[in-house]
């Protein structure tokens, strides 16, 4: 590693969007063959400097200088050309063709008769493969690839086109521990073969994990840079916020836990989840904890009417509901927050004031008639109350960073004054201290009365925010626990069966 | 007041100044198009004396009523993602049943208008119901349903159209309200009707969620699939409107009534904001945009040019409104 030779400079970078400054004056450096981490919160900019790099936006003034020269990217493909490639969080491979066909996409080898040269494509990325162990060669078809594998096929991807350095945007995000570890071992590879890595990510630990410098943005602007091994999480963190947070210490309710507010007796839906039994009360907040394919979401849905149950029943203060809509549900007052808020939740090209209207149509329509007066004191109200960041309310939702687009569905659908709020995934992809306000505001809500349900894969916060966790595996509940019988160890150990098979082994 | 102790001033809501207001008003996709009909009938004044004649005015604006009728629905469908093609085939066959009751049976006037306003729902319905439930896509579905209604028609009037209409029922094509033709007074009504309602009231509201982000709108309780279904049985009715008047105009029930009058209503609509993927539209908009449509036909008759020429006109400014869509949304 030469940590002297700089590769890629990027120099008084500035650039504004209508309403927002969202880089100024940024600079940086980046090293040849370093892993350099950029971390920041939602809003620092991060994702506005990838798209400079990677020829997406033009700044307005800065330059970036790349092996001594300016470059200037007027569009995507310069920059690759120029050896800038960015594996974004959504993956770009077509499904149906083979690793090869995605690798050389657009421009595969050609033989002497014009057409596709097909063994030659594959030979080369089998040479490609070689250096990572992989369970699949060129000719697999990728859609059948696991996601960490899709992911490790549009890096080779990337580095087909002779990539010097390669941006990845949140690769962790979709992918298993495992598949993680596999991930990390790949990118320290690529590093020794003097490949520079620019990563971004909101996992802190994976950034101390796989990074050699880290690089905190905040509102824009360039914070500071840091060797990895030199600095420790709490420096990072008051870096990107600006203010020491305190202790992530555990937030407990002021209220004793109330009646009985919802109830799954047997509930089921075949192959998917079977015989739930549980109940949540008022004022109480629970999490539902499992690794992926453990059927949490699955059973929000199933509740909310957005799939049919097979079996079972659900009660609600008592009385017995079948929820066939998520309409339906609305009526009985229990809510559904997505984990995929952009696709399932918002309507990202409509103003902050439209995406309150969907959910409280019938609310502020007295007679069948929309009263925009009745609209906009209720949006001011939720967007007071939850400290939504936005020149207006006519902004676009598109234009607002992850957190406040977060707060805008949690208000819109607090608006609608439920009784069960249930969030899948409340704060995936948001920063550290919008993060923090949302698990307060969850126990604000469940301190009022209502039934709070939360699905999270992240355990901390599970751990912070419930007062008991409900583990769920494959599809069955493996064990409920308080918060004092919930800690990592125990959680993780129901969560991942290990007890069990132990047992089973013994 | 936050209920987070920890927060940041909220937000501030916009200033209203005058400059902000005017800019606002400007934007407005309503203003541009209503200011290009302007322009447009402007050059044609200019180039041609008998523009500005009474006669070509009304002759202009009746003409137009059939059309934006049609487009009032089809602004609807539009907004909540939806199309429809066979809006033409289904205008001659309102026509062509009302006709061939009251003709060939001899049923009452508002008996065979009502007959031909439920063609038009039924119509409608069909189409829904393949677009939503067996998932169709409109295109196609919309497509067949149009040769198929078109061939019921040359079925119904055995190719012949259905001539010497009653003349309680031609009355309103033919007649006058306070010296203006009733189609133009109907089409003036619905016009001010369907914005409201669009605008306003929140079932008509809906469209524009599931038209933004079906999945989303779903979610927020909004039954999708009966949005979808109703605004094809508007689209239908509307149709139907636009094809007893048209019958009435014209005495008689014709088998080519509404011939490419969907894709002269989807190119106005497009031109008046709607977007072909749903959310956005206006029925204001889709009224200028239909007035610029007939402007284009008006001036290339006055100016005596072939009149194979509109055809090729009309195709020409569809995929300019579309490729101008296009490339607005590309630049956000």
């Amino acid at each position: 590693m030469d940590q002297n030779h700089c590769l890629l400079k990027v120099e008084g970078i500035s650039k504004a969007f209508p309403g927002v400054q969202a880089l100024s004056e940024l600079s940086l450096e980046a090293n040849c063959g370093e892993i350099l981490a950029l971390v920041g919160e939602n809003g620092a900019g991060k994702s506005t400097l990838i798209k400079i790099l990677s020829g997406v936006y033009h700044p307005d003034c800065g330059k970036i200088i790349l092996e001594g020269k300016e470059v200037v990217f007027r569009n995507p493909l310069e920059a690759v050309y120029a050896g800038i490639s960015v594996v974004y969080q959504e993956l770009s491979l077509v499904p149906n063709l083979t690793v090869a066909e995605n690798v050389f996409g657009g421009r595969p080898p050609i033989n002497r008769v014009g057409l596709m040269d097909t063994q030659r494509m594959n030979r080369q990325t089998d040479e490609m493969l070689a250096p990572f162990e992989v369970d699949f060669g060129p000719r697999t078809q990728v859609g059948l690839l696991s996601l960490g594998n899709q992911q490790l096929v549009e890096i080779i991807k990337a580095l087909s086109a002779n990539a010097k350095i390669l941006i990845l945007d949140e690769p962790t995000s979709s992918l298993s521990l495992q598949e993680a570890k596999v991930l990390f071992e790949n990118l320290r590879q690529l590093r020794d073969r003097g490949i520079t890595i620019i990563y971004i990510s909101h996992h802190l630990e994976e950034v101390f994990e796989i990074s050699d410098r880290v690089v905190v943005l905040r509102d824009g602007h360039y914070v500071g840079a840091r060797i990895t091994r030199d600095t420790n999480e709490n420096e990072i963190v008051s870096m990107m916020v600006g203010r020491d947070l305190g202790e992530m210490e555990a937030l407990i309710g002021t209220q004793p836990c109330g009646e009985e507010i919802l109830q799954l007796d047997h509930f089921s839906r075949k192959g998917v989840f079977e015989d739930l039994n549980f109940s949540l009360h008022k004022c109480e907040v629970v999490s539902f904890f499992g690794l992926v394919g453990s059927g949490r979401t699955e059973t929000a849905r199933a509740l909310i009417g957005l799939d049919k149950p097979t079996g079972g029943k659900v009660y609600m203060n008592g009385k017995p509901i079948h929820n066939t809509s998520p309409r339906a549900a609305m009526k009985h007052g229990m809510v559904y927050l997505s984990e995929d808020r952009k696709n399932e939740g918002l309507f990202l090209d409509k103003t902050i004031k439209e995406n309150f209207l969907a959910p409280n149509l019938r609310k502020v329509s007295p007679h069948g008639w929309l009263h925009w007066s009745v609209l906009t004191g209720l949006v001011n109200e939720y967007v007071r109350m939850l400290d939504v960041r936005t020149p207006s309310l006519e902004q676009r939702i598109n234009n607002l960073s992850g957190g406040n687009q977060q707060k805008v569905l949690l208000g819109e659908w607090l608006a609608t004054q439920p009784l069960i709020l249930i969030v899948d995934e409340p704060t995936r992809g948001i920063d550290v201290g919008t993060k923090q306000e949302i698990h307060k505001l969850l126990r604000v809500l469940a301190d009022q009365g209502k039934g709070i349900l939360v699905i999270s894969s992240d355990l901390p916060e599970a751990l912070r925010i419930s007062d008991r966790i409900v583990v769920m595996r494959k599809g069955r509940i493996v064990g409920i626990l308080s918060r004092q019988e919930a800690n990592e160890e125990s959680v993780m150990e129901l969560a991942a069966g290990v007890t069990s098979q132990e047992v089973i082994a013994s | 007041m936050s209920i987070l102790q920890d927060s940041q001033p909220a937000a501030r809501s916009q200033k209203l100044s005058l400059t902000n207001i005017l800019k606002t008003v400007l934007q407005q996709r309503e203003v541009s198009i209503a200011f290009s009909v302007l322009v447009l009938a402007g050059l044609l004044a200019l180039a041609s004396p008998n523009f500005l004649n009474r006669a070509n005015l009304m002759t202009l604006i009746v003409g137009m009523s059939f059309d934006m009728i049609v487009a009032i629905g089809m602004t609807i469908l539009m907004v909540s993602g939806g199309f429809d093609l066979s809006v033409g085939s289904t205008l001659a066959l309102a026509g062509a049943v009302a006709g061939y009751a009251m003709t060939k049976f001899d049923v009452p006037i508002p008996l065979g208008i009502l007959l031909g306003l439920l063609t038009g729902g039924l119509i409608g319905v069909v189409n829904g119901v393949l677009v939503t439930k067996i998932r169709v896509n409109p295109l196609i579905a919309t497509l067949g349903m149009m040769q198929v209604v078109r061939g019921i028609v040359f079925l119904v009037t055995a190719g012949l159209g259905i001539p010497n209409l009653p003349d309680g029922f031609n009355y309103f094509g033919q007649e006058k309200w306070l010296d203006i033709q009733i189609p133009v007074w109907i089409m003036l009504i619905l016009v001010v009707l369907g914005e409201l309602v669009l605008r306003r009231s929140s079932f008509f509201r809906q469209s524009y969620f599931v038209g933004g982000n079906e999945r989303s709108a779903r979610l927020s309780g909004i039954n999708v699939d009966w949005i979808k279904i109703s605004n094809y049985i508007i689209v239908g009715l509307m149709a139907a409107v636009s094809g007893l008047l048209l019958a009435g105009r014209m005495g008689s029930a014709s088998v080519s009534a509404g011939q490419g009058a969907e894709l002269r209503v989807v190119a106005a609509v497009v031109i008046g904001g709607a977007s072909l993927s749903g959310g956005e539209g206006s029925i204001l908009g889709a009224f200028f945009g239909v007035m610029l449509m007939n402007l284009i036909s008006n001036g290339l008759n006055l100016l005596g040019i072939n009149v194979y020429w509109q055809n090729i006109v009309i195709g020409a400014v569809l995929i300019i409104a579309v490729a101008a869509d296009s490339l607005s949304r590309r630049k956000q």
